[in-house]
């Protein structure tokens, strides 16, 4: 595994070093298909949308500066990508419709996560997707207001309504009385 | 397609990582301000973390074709700073081995056509002194009046401006 | 009954005839009564005239030609008119681009070929705008001598332009 950190990385790769696309590619591709897959809920499609946004990312060397982590960045050209495909596959199918997909992950028959799963997809799309990237991908605050492009404070706001959206859901609600 | 866990996924499932929201590390405060009670963030996570196996083929060709895209762009810019030199020879020389054109109406030689010009050809043709016919700027085959008219008409042209760009 | 064909055209028409109607109606109703419209007049925007005059300095020596460009930055004035100077020699008015009128922009210019030129300073040309809006929102004139020129044709570099809006400097 490469030792060098993302920076070292973006730097050996504007200079040319093909090793370093190859370091960055192997350190992210988990974590790009992760989302691809979340958005597109297609196992097909999010190793299309993988190549597709790796080929986007060497697009944009020489000459690419890391001002942030790195899945600050790739974070809205995996869900474009992906959301693109997805789209394609159902043509006729709406950025809402395909957004829908990451609430319905594919549940054997368990009514609990049946029931959880439905809860989430009703979320509206910006509180669902904060609430990802927060509690499943781990994000810090800072890094999920760059990944998605809005103030950290609209982060807090979507986070806290569908927090209290949750508690308030009869179907997710036992979580809390467990918890509490 | 097998899916599997992430690494990152299976140190959550005891609730004990560190960059576990729940775990109340005071390192991130702003970040703790809401969190999930465990059960529910485990279902969460067992239903939204999956990650698709990617296959080996997919790993080769990915970096193979990076490989590619980057050996060609290298050479296609191998030349770049030669042909960059040329191009700026070329401008720098370009001025003085292309001959001026001449401004229609510009009598008093200055690179632009203004009420100078006409106050120059008004002199001329009163004077009565033999006419040069690169002064016909109105074209009607005979330097006199109009081509002064002419050349004072293109001085306070607004379009005349705007076509070459002027204030 | 045969079925009649709905022709866009003839639909337009229709449509035509049915805002005239529409039309027709309202206004009788607005003057039976005299309320309604004609009792919300729209409101107006202030309008005012005033001159600018426009004065070059050739220093000592004789003004021939002048050429200026002078603009409007606020885009409240349009300019109406066009003035000659005071100098027997730019009395008439001088050229200017007619597509310039009603607009902020214009370029000036004109040239004595006579002897009798004015020296120093001199009112070479008036301008007359239309302004709207408040009058402390006033117009912002901009104006730029793009030319000076002695009888000899040569350019007079030391020729100075100002402007006095509305008999104020």
């Amino acid at each position: 595994m490469d030792a060098r950190t993302d920076e070292e990385l973006v730097d050996a790769l504007n200079a040319g070093d093909e090793s370093a696309f190859e370091a960055l590619y192997l350190r992210y591709r988990d974590w790009v298909v992760r989302m691809a897959y979340r958005f597109t809920g297609n196992e097909d499609d999010a190793l299309d949308a993988l190549q597709e946004t790796f080929s986007y990312v060497l697009g944009k060397f020489p000459g690419f500066e890391l001002r942030a982590r790195m899945t600050t960045f790739l974070y809205p050209a995996v869900r474009n990508v992906a959301i693109r495909l997805r789209d394609k596959r159902r043509r006729f199918a709406s950025t809402e419709e395909a957004l829908a997909a990451i609430a319905a992950p594919a549940v054997e028959a368990d009514p609990a996560r049946e029931d959880l799963a439905a809860v989430v997809a009703a979320l509206p799309e910006g509180q669902r997707e904060v609430v990802l990237l927060r509690f499943v991908d781990g994000l810090e605050l800072g890094e999920i207001a760059g990944a998605l492009g809005i103030p950290v404070g609209t982060v807090k706001s979507r986070l806290h309504n569908a927090l209290r959206a949750l508690r308030e859901d009869r179907r997710a609600r036992r979580y809390f009385l467990e918890d509490a | 397609m097998a899916r599997r866990a992430t690494p990152r996924a299976q140190r959550n499932a005891n609730m004990n990582d560190e960059r576990d929201p729940t775990s109340g590390d005071d390192s991130r405060s702003d970040d703790d301000a809401e969190q999930l009670p465990p059960a529910l963030l485990g279902e969460l996570r067992s239903l939204y973390d999956v990650t698709p196996r990617v296959p080996a083929a997919i790993d080769d060709a990915v970096v193979a074709g990076a490989r590619l895209r980057m050996r060609r762009h290298a050479r296609r810019w191998r030349w770049f700073p030669v042909a960059a030199a040329v191009v700026l020879v070329a401008v720098v020389l370009a001025p003085a081995l292309i001959p001026r054109r001449e401004l229609s109406g510009d009598l008093t030689r200055d690179g632009r056509v203004d009420i100078v010009d006409a106050l120059a050809l008004a002199r001329r043709v009163e004077s009565g002194e033999p006419l040069d016919r690169r002064w016909d700027v109105s074209g009607d085959g005979a330097v006199d009046r109009r081509d002064v008219d002419a050349i004072a008409a293109r001085a306070v042209s607004l379009e005349a401006r705007r076509r070459e760009g002027g204030r | 009954m045969s079925a009649r064909r709905h022709t866009p055209a003839r639909t337009a028409r229709r449509a035509v005839l049915a805002i005239a109607l529409g039309g027709l109606a309202l206004a009788s109703v607005a003057l039976r009564d005299g309320s309604g419209l004609a009792q919300e007049p729209a409101p107006v925007e202030r309008v005012r005239f005033e001159a600018v005059d426009v004065f070059v300095d050739s220093g000592e020596r004789p003004l021939a030609a002048y050429q200026f460009r002078l603009v409007d930055r606020s885009g409240r004035a349009r300019i109406v008119g066009v003035e000659g100077g005071e100098h027997a020699a730019f009395r008439d008015a001088p050229r200017h681009d007619p597509r310039a009128l009603m607009g902020g922009t214009i370029i000036v210019a004109a040239f004595d070929t006579g002897e009798d030129l004015p020296v120093g300073r001199t009112r070479v040309a008036r301008l007359h705008f239309e302004v709207r809006g408040e009058r402390a929102d006033g117009p912002d004139y901009h104006v730029e001598l793009e030319a000076a020129a002695a009888s000899d044709e040569t350019k007079i570099p030391e020729a100075r332009i100002e402007i006095e809006e509305g008999g104020r400097r």
